[in-house]
């Protein structure tokens, strides 16, 4: 079973960028790599070589989506595991979501203390179902 | 041949004719009706709902006739659209201005005309109901009357068009409110939650005395939540969106969960709550939506809190009723005036006052939980002896395959 250390994380908004960072750098112990877009997640992508993707879904440029659209095509990224973070709670857009082949989707507002072990228990299941 | 003349208004006529978004579409039976009609009233071969854009008359309804445009400079109802009353060519042939028109020299053979205009706003003419005959004739005083009545008719069709498409449009702008408070409003309720749960957690850099004060800015952003959350149940709800997904639930397991999850509201309210399952069965399964009908217990248990007097009890009991399931909210407080009775499940209406409220609540809550609980096909209500007891109960069918 693969641990999960490297968390690539795309947010538009500086002020969730910021307490997400807290919660998965301080509370928990992830290495995490931020982008303000996809654009600069794509860039970023090769060189940090995360285990994890967790994306915001409504953002300017490419959204959460279309960014994993184009993280699928990078030869070694056709199948990292990705998450998004959203506040869209209508059931057909979760369900929209689920469809593009997240692993799991994660609600804002979300609890900051638990969203470590949140993440780590998303990947837990993921990997048994590999 | 003599072309209509563009009426003073042309602008504003365009600009109304674009509103109504009806060129080009397809037919409607209420135009072709009306149509008809008109044909049958005043005996003539051809009727035309004609309406009239920069370059052409487009025709909503063709009775009697195949062709659904002509151009505008060779058009009779670009000379009706110049006056308030009917436009009325007896003989084509005697008219200067028609003459020697195609469409008087060639098909259709246009050589009786009578046009009543299409006036929306007082004074904006965008077409016409028109009569043709193939042949020099007159039109009596009742046909007159009658083709101008029928063009208020077609009048009235469009003006509900109109009317349609502002509903439309302002439910459009429903639909994006309704993503807009999803989203923006939830964003910075994000940073907020967060950055408070973080800073909490770091609870012990700050100091006792400050925790008070802490845990009121928590409190109040939660609350926000619960507030933007019953919100956009109630839009989706008037959407007739609200989705439920069934699936097989322990209903006592949902409320001992419930109970829960409202642990520290109860505290705060200095309640105590029990849950009674009669019988003392372990499982008693619904078909139905857990989150949904967590929405309904919470409401219940947080009324119930809000209107108990100190040290109140709660009870929630679980009762079997043969192929159907009761839970139910009791507590001892003051309960509901009878005046209030039937308005209890009105949306917005806030039972109390600012006074014995120990809570704010948005007044949507059992609206929601009705909502809900129709949708389940369930039986929502309750029973109030005021400063005796009050319990609210649902009431659903027992899961079966």
């Amino acid at each position: 079973m693969n641990s999960l250390k490297k968390i690539l994380y795309v947010e538009d908004q500086k002020d969730i960028q910021m307490v997400v960072e807290y919660a998965l750098c301080n509370i928990s112990d992830y290495t995490l790599k931020v982008c303000s877009s996809g654009n600069e997640a794509l860039s970023e992508i090769g060189s940090f070589s995360p285990d994890l993707l967790l994306l915001d879904v409504m953002m300017p440029g490419l959204d959460g989506p279309e960014t994993l659209q184009e993280i699928r095509k990078i030869e070694g990224y056709q199948k990292t595991p990705a998450i998004f973070m959203t506040a869209k709670i209508l059931p057909n857009e979760i369900d929209d979501l689920m469809a593009t082949g997240a692993l799991a989707i994660i609600a804002k507002p979300f609890d900051p203390v638990k969203l470590g072990s949140e993440i780590q228990d998303i990947w837990d299941k993921g990997q048994i179902n590999e | 041949m003599i072309s209509g003349k563009i009426p003073s208004n042309e602008n504003e006529r365009l600009v109304r004719l674009k509103e109504l978004d009806i060129l080009d579409t397809l037919s409607e039976q209420a135009y072709d009706d009306l149509t008809a009609l008109a044909s049958k009233i005043c005996d003539a071969p051809i009727a035309l709902v004609s309406l009239i854009d920069e370059t052409r008359q487009w025709f909503k309804s063709h009775h009697g006739l195949d062709a659904t445009e002509t151009p505008r400079e060779l058009a009779f109802c670009a000379h009706a659209i110049n006056q308030d009353d009917l436009f009325i060519i007896e003989d084509a042939d005697n008219d200067e201005r028609f003459t020697d028109n195609p469409l008087v020299t060639e098909e259709p053979f246009v050589k009786f005309y009578a046009g009543a205009p299409l006036v929306l706003d007082n004074n904006i003419r965008v077409g016409t109901l028109c009569v043709i005959d193939h042949q020099a004739r007159k039109i009596d005083d009742e046909q007159k009357q009658l083709l101008a009545a029928l063009a208020r008719q077609v009048v009235c069709l469009m003006q509900l068009r109109l009317k349609i498409k502002e509903m439309q449009d302002l439910d459009k702008a429903k639909d994006e409110f309704l993503s807009m408070v999803s989203h923006e409003l939830r964003t910075p309720l994000t940073s907020l939650k967060a950055s408070l749960g973080i800073i909490n957690y770091k609870k012990s850099d700050f100091g006792e005395e400050l925790q008070p004060m802490m845990d009121v800015a928590i409190r109040n952003s939660d609350q926000l939540l619960v507030i933007v959350n019953d919100i956009l149940d109630l839009a989706k709800m008037e959407a007739g969106k609200l989705e439920i997904n069934f699936e097989k639930v322990n209903l006592i397991d949902l409320a001992q969960q419930s109970l829960q999850l409202n642990a520290s509201y109860i505290e705060r309210c200095t309640c105590h709550a029990s849950l009674e399952v009669e019988g003392d069965v372990k499982s008693i399964y619904v078909n139905a939506d857990s989150q949904r009908l967590h929405q309904v217990v919470t409401n219940f248990i947080s009324n119930a809190a809000k209107f108990s007097n100190e040290k109140g009890q709660i009870i929630l009991s679980i009762e079997n009723e043969k192929d159907y399931v009761k839970l139910k909210v009791t507590d001892y407080g003051e309960g509901i005036p009878l005046e209030l009775h039937n308005k209890l499940f009105v949306k917005f209406q806030q039972l109390g006052n600012s006074e014995n409220q120990k809570l704010p609540g948005t007044g949507l809550g059992l609206n929601i939980s009705k909502h809900i609980i129709d949708a389940h096909n369930g039986e929502i209500g309750f029973e109030s002896l005021p400063n005796v007891k009050t319990t609210f109960f649902f009431k659903l069918k027992k899961y079966s395959i």
